[in-house]
Parts: C-alpha cells; sequence; structure tokens
C-alpha cells in the first residue's frame, strides 16, 4: 500500500496507513517544513498491494487558497499558543458512536475521525505555521483514536532496534529518549522507529509499529551527535525550534517498519561518559510510559493504564545511564537486545 | 485509575494530571481499601505483617488515609467489610519491619491537564459544553 491520497480542495497531501496480516504494514510521515519543501509531506513506506486502511485528508487554507471551513470554530482570546508550549493546548472534544472531533485553538488545528470508512480530516489555516512538534509528528490524536479502536497503543516513547527485536525508550521530555534514538542513526547494526512516538500491539510477542520518519533535538545537543548536523531540515529555525530531520533522507538504511519489542529502556543522563545499562524495576518503567502517554493524548485514555502494564509485566526493563559519548548508546541497546 | 505492578501501586488523577506511587505498607493500605476494609481492619492487616506497635500503625495508616483522601484518591470514610480478604502474605521468619508508609506525588504533567484542559462538547459542537460540563 503505497499510492498517496488526495484531498480536496488540497496543496497537501494525505498520509495513510495500511494493516497488513501481521499488524500495522507502516505509517511514516511527516510535513517538511524547510523553505524548499514548504509544507510537502515526506513518506516512506514499503511497497504492498493492500488497500488503504485509513485515508486522512489533510489541507491547510494558506496554500488550498480556499476559506475557513464552517465546521472549524472560529478562534477566540484563548488562541494564543505560549511560545514554550510542548504539550497538546487547551483543547475541545466531541465523540459520538462513529466522529470524534478535536480543535485545538492553540495551533488552530481541527482533527476529525469518521469510524465508517476509516477516514479522517486535519485542516490547519497554514501547515507552515504549525509548531515544529505538530508537523515532524503530525495526525498524532487521529492515529491515536484510529489505533485505539484497532487494538494498537499509540504510546509517548521512541524505539530502535534490529529486525529480530528493539527497545521502547520512555521518560518525560528532556530525559534523552531522542538523544539515545538519534544516536543510534549512523549505526548500521540498528534501525530507528521514532524518537517520541511510536504504536505497540500486543498479543503473543508485543511489537512496536514506526508511526513518524522524523527525529526532533535541541539545537545544544547537536554538539555531541555531530552525524545529524548536515541532516537537520530546519537551519534556518532552530533558534526558535528543536532541530528537525527527515531519517529516510539522511538515514535511509535505518529505516524500519517496526520490530518485536524486546525491552523497555528509561534514558537518564549523566555524567558519566560511556553508556551504562542498569537493571531497573518495572514499576519504575510503568511510571515513565504510561502517564505521558495517557494524559497527552485527547481525551485522556484511562483504558491504557491496564493495557500498558500487561505489556510492562511481560519485558525486561532497564536505565540507560546516557553519558558524553553518545557514540557509545548503540553497543549499550545491543547489549540488551544480545 | 490505578494499577499495581511488582507490588507498587500506580495511580492517575486524570482531573489534576498527578501520578502517585505507592510502595510497600502504602501499597497494603491500599490494596485494603479496594478489598473494602476499614480504618480498622487496614491497620489490623498491617499489624499481622508489620514489626511494629499496634499505635505505631494505626497512627501511620490513619496519616496515609488522610493524605489519600486529601489527594481526592479516596472518600473519606471509604472502606467496609473486609470479611472476604485475605490476610496480606508474610513472611516466613514472621513480621517484616515497618516504614511509615509514604505517598509519592509526581507533578511533571499537571501541567498536561491543568495549563491544556480538554473540554467535552455536545452535539450543539462548538463552543458549546457537554451536560456534564456545563458550569465547569
Amino acid at each position: 500500500m503505497t499510492e498517496r491520497t488526495s484531498a480536496s480542495p488540497s496543496a497537501v497531501t494525505a498520509g495513510r496507513a495500511a494493516l497488513a496480516e501481521n499488524g500495522l504494514a507502516g505509517l511514516q510521515s511527516s510535513f517538511d517544513q524547510s523553505a524548499e519543501a514548504n509544507g510537502e509531506l515526506v513518506e516512506y513506506l514499503p511497497q504492498s498491494e493492500a488497500a488503504p486502511a485509513l485515508t486522512l485528508h489533510a489541507w491547510d487554507a494558506a496554500s488550498a487558497s480556499t476559506p475557513r471551513p464552517e465546521f472549524a470554530p472560529r478562534l477566540g482570546s484563548e488562541a494564543a499558543l505560549p511560545p514554550d508550549a510542548s504539550g497538546p493546548g487547551l483543547s475541545y472534544h466531541y465523540d459520538d458512536a462513529n466522529f470524534q472531533a478535536l480543535h485545538q485553538p492553540g495551533p488552530d488545528v481541527l482533527s476529525v475521525l469518521a469510524a465508517p470508512g476509516d477516514v479522517g480530516w486535519f485542516w490547519t489555516p497554514d501547515m507552515r505555521r504549525l509548531p515544529h512538534w505538530d508537523y515532524a509528528a503530525p495526525f498524532r490524536h487521529l492515529l491515536s483514536w484510529w489505533l485505539s479502536a484497532r487494538g494498537y497503543q499509540h504510546v509517548h516513547g521512541g524505539a530502535v532496534g534490529t529486525p529480530s527485536g528493539g527497545v521502547l525508550l520512555v521518560g518525560r521530555g528532556g530525559s534523552g529518549k531522542s538523544t539515545t534514538a538519534l544516536s543510534t542513526l549512523s549505526d548500521r547494526r540498528l534501525r530507528y522507529a521514532g524518537d517520541d512516538y511510536v504504536a505497540l500491539s500486543s498479543g503473543e510477542e508485543p511489537y512496536v509499529h514506526s508511526l513518524y520518519c522524523s527525529g526532533k533535538v535541541h539545537p545544544s545537543d547537536l554538539g555531541r551527535l555531530p552525524h545529524l548536523r548536515a541532516a537537520v531540515a530546519n537551519a534556518d529555525r532552530v533558534e526558535d525550534e528543536k532541530a528537525v530531520l527527515y531519517v529516510p533522507r539522511a538515514f535511509p538504511q535505518a529505516v524500519t517498519t517496526g520490530f518485536p519489542l524486546r525491552a523497555i529502556v528509561m534514558p537518564r543522563v549523566t555524567e558519566t561518559r560511556v553508556a551504562r545499562i542498569v537493571g531497573a524495576t518495572q514499576s519504575a518503567a510503568l511510571a515513565a510510559l504510561a502517564p505521558s502517554t495517557i494524559l497527552q493524548r485527547r481525551p485522556p485514555q484511562p483504558e491504557a493504564l491496564s493495557k500498558l502494564a500487561r505489556l510492562v509485566k511481560g519485558l525486561p526493563a532497564y536505565v540507560l545511564e546516557v553519558g558524553s559519548e553518545s557514540a557509545s548508546i548503540p553497543d549499550a541497546i545491543l547489549e540488551i537486545l544480545a | 485509575m490505578h494499577e499495581t505492578i511488582e507490588g507498587e501501586v500506580i495511580v492517575i488523577d486524570l482531573e489534576t494530571g498527578s501520578y502517585y506511587s505507592l510502595r510497600d505498607a502504602s501499597a497494603d493500605i491500599w490494596q485494603g481499601i479496594e478489598s473494602g476494609a476499614d480504618e480498622r481492619q487496614i491497620a489490623d492487616l498491617l499489624h499481622r505483617r508489620y514489626d511494629a506497635s499496634p499505635e505505631t500503625i494505626g497512627a501511620a495508616v490513619g496519616k496515609l488515609l488522610d493524605e489519600l483522601a486529601g489527594e481526592g484518591l479516596v472518600e473519606p470514610g471509604d472502606g467496609g467489610s473486609a470479611a472476604d480478604r485475605a490476610a496480606p502474605p508474610q513472611e516466613a521468619n514472621g513480621r517484616v519491619p515497618f516504614s511509615a508508609p509514604m505517598l509519592e506525588k509526581h507533578t511533571d504533567m499537571q501541567d498536561l491537564i491543568l495549563l491544556d484542559p480538554v473540554h467535552k462538547v455536545g452535539p450543539r459542537g462548538w463552543p458549546h459544553a457537554a451536560e456534564s460540563e456545563a458550569g465547569d
């Protein structure tokens, strides 16, 4: 399933996912906000004959030269998005048996999912003005709702691994998830499924599914991740936002649609030099994974706690002490997977 | 909403975005509440497991119940008959050392709820709140 689906009216193509027999065949998309790309959707998908299982129509008023849709609420005084915002922002949610809708006045994003037909709509006045966490990882709520209905769990976490198994990287913002995930991009032994959000399926063998082909890192961390410097797509904007890169372009060998999940890893930035693995409790892993996964979603998803607990109970948990030498991180991860 | 894993209870408050962890004696107290035990019954259960005087345990149980009620995690006076409840596991060599039960509170996710509230809207659409939220 690789065909693109165009929205109408639209200057922006839509993303889409496919369900293969063994799970998600992969949806990997991110909006490229660099000056040259002008909001183009970056995609990587494996070749597949399967029909799209979800169609997302995305458009904006600016590039489509269309008026604001009548169903998009007018902005009120609450519209201003704080400059340091990183959460989902104030939001208005509606759901019934067939539809879910969310309006986020901060970024002025409207997301609508129709269960019949597996179709969604994503509208914003100007794709180029989406905050970096939205353009690098778009459609988060649409995907989370749709995945939940199919037994998948959208989680706040990164994931890297080999084709035979990988680790889920969990922890609050600033814990080192992105640094850890992105440090593996120059290591040919490891594949990259995401640095912030992935989907999980349970069953006999838990499995990580990649959702986004982007990575985000604080510009100050580029010093210890020198392999990323040439890959930064928004170099002209890093004074105002995190550095964003698109993995298929710069590190095509690292792209994956997913892998079996073998362990949960909590990165922790330390003063040490070489990365080191330390055993951790499953309760610490659940506390690092569940609250931010559940509370970031709109609406919050209480039923996810028991699902995540079941998942965590079946997996070993580790703390990864991330030192100054980020090149040592891949070896530490492979040590877990050995 | 709460979940027990490796003997530790993790509680998430969707209203405030706070989450809590309860270990050891505090996890036993939480499970006592869950099973319908009242304050005295919970204290009795803990006394059978932990090596401390009934007064020490009784005061500690009361304090934690007050804390839980103060956080809105339990209703004051929660509890009922503990007749059906099995006794907590005891150590083979007798009672285990008692540490005062703690309620560990984490507020790092609060902004996601308190600064970024979700308003549920009804069939009339935006900006009309659903009836359950009207008057909030």
